[in-house]
């Protein structure tokens, strides 16, 4: 997994490759956990080159959105077909706002 | 920070009721608990998984009896295996995990444990609760998060997933309002995907009936024939399709096997369990309540 964060109109965008499972959830927690307790209440997360997502992963999507809260939001975008798959299997297309890229993600922001 | 109570302790809580006293009849509970350690597992990060598979990720000991048993019997086996079948093979050692949770309860003085006579040769165990601080705090919660639109928490999705999959939701729920937030429930209970894979298994193991075994035991004779047909309850009711997949005091032409026959004919018992550790057999009275009457050594 690599994570490379850029930050537009005071709203953080990280894209987000590669794999995200148990092996490295705990680091990917911990690097929107510190955003967000640096201030950071909006988000998108880019997964144009996201392959693989497992349940660690989506907790932490979970963790984040319930952190943020009515104060903010995390936006998702660009998500490949097999993620989309888990995210609607999972019902998390309900929770997250998804959205096709990330220009479509920035004008709602 | 660590929760206070683990998904086992939480579930067998939920299910002892606010009234305390006996350890659950509910048919459904033994795989419900079984479903609910490999969900602990799972937020503690020793299991992951994805649409398809469980994945192994960590035997580290988590320090809790009954997540750590489940730990070492999940690794210890080479072939990767799918939920139901750790359902199963938790299941059938339901009786002793049970006794551990009781045990560590008790310890965190949540339950306490009262021997009430009943005959002049044995006592019944009730575990009446200390305060019901614990089990109010549960139900509030997940009452709370079903009732709101609020994001629930990991630990929330868990305990309304084996609710809802187990057919356990009354313990928590009116009907009313059962039938009410049916479509939140459902939602909530599909969050995890782990929570999916275990909830899909429970599914098959709460809607099997497995009646008529235990019913033909009462007009059989002898003790191996009794034997035979308590290995077949079990079988069926836990759903091991292999005989080597039964734990080794069910299986025949064992030590353990020999052992367990040999309690049943001293006791004429066939409602029974084991329990590994302590090396011993109890049996298991229709109040749940349990009855020491010797050991398997």
């Amino acid at each position: 997994m690599e994570i490379k964060k850029t930050t537009l109109n005071q709203i953080e965008i990280f894209e987000i490759s590669g794999r995200i499972d148990a092996n490295n959830a705990n680091d990917f927690e911990k690097i929107l956990v510190q955003s967000i307790e640096e201030g950071a209440t909006k988000m998108i997360a880019d997964l144009t080159n996201l392959e693989y997502i497992s349940s660690s992963g989506l907790r932490v999507f979970l963790l984040i959105a319930k952190k943020i809260g009515k104060n903010g939001f995390i936006y998702l975008c660009s998500l490949q077909p097999q993620v989309s798959q888990i995210f609607n299997i999972s019902g998390f297309n309900n929770i997250f706002s998804i959205f096709e890229n990330r220009e479509d993600a920035l004008s709602k922001a | 920070m660590k929760n206070f109570l683990t998904i086992p302790e939480e579930i067998l809580l939920l299910s002892v009721g606010e009234n305390g006293g006996v350890i659950p009849q509910d048919k459904n509970f033994e795989v419900v608990l079984a479903a609910s350690i490999l969900m602990d597992l799972a937020i503690n990060n020793r299991l992951d998984s994805d649409t398809e598979n469980m994945i192994l990720v960590s035997n580290t000991p988590t320090n809790n009896t009954v997540l750590d048993e489940a730990l070492e019997m999940i690794f210890s086996n080479k072939e990767r295996k799918e939920p139901s079948y750790w359902i199963s093979q938790l299941a059938v050692r339901s009786r002793e995990f049970m006794e551990f949770i009781t045990a560590s309860l008790i310890l965190k003085k949540v339950l306490k444990v009262e021997n009430e006579k009943l005959l002049w040769f044995f006592s019944k165990r009730k575990y009446p609760l200390i305060n019901d601080k614990e089990i109010k705090e549960v139900k509030l919660r997940v009452r709370e998060i079903v009732f709101s639109n609020d994001i629930p928490d990991l630990r929330d999705i868990v305990i309304i997933s084996l609710l809802h999959y187990g057919q356990l939701l009354s313990i928590v729920f009116t009907d009313t309002e059962i039938n009410k937030y049916k479509s939140r429930i459902e939602k909530i209970a599909m969050m995890d995907l782990i929570g999916q894979a275990i909830s899909k298994s429970l599914k098959l193991f709460v809607t099997t009936t497995f009646s008529s075994v235990t019913k033909s035991i009462l007009g059989v004779k002898t003790p191996e024939e009794k034997l035979s047909l308590l290995v077949k309850d079990m079988k069926e009711k836990f759903r091991i399709a292999d005989d080597k997949d039964l734990p080794s005091w069910l299986r025949k032409g064992t030590e353990q096997y020999q052992k367990t026959l040999d309690f049943v004919k001293k006791t004429g018992h066939t409602d029974i369990y084991y329990h590994r550790r302590k090396d011993q057999y109890f049996v298991q009275m229709h109040t749940y309540s349990m009855h020491i009457f010797g050991s398997g050594a």
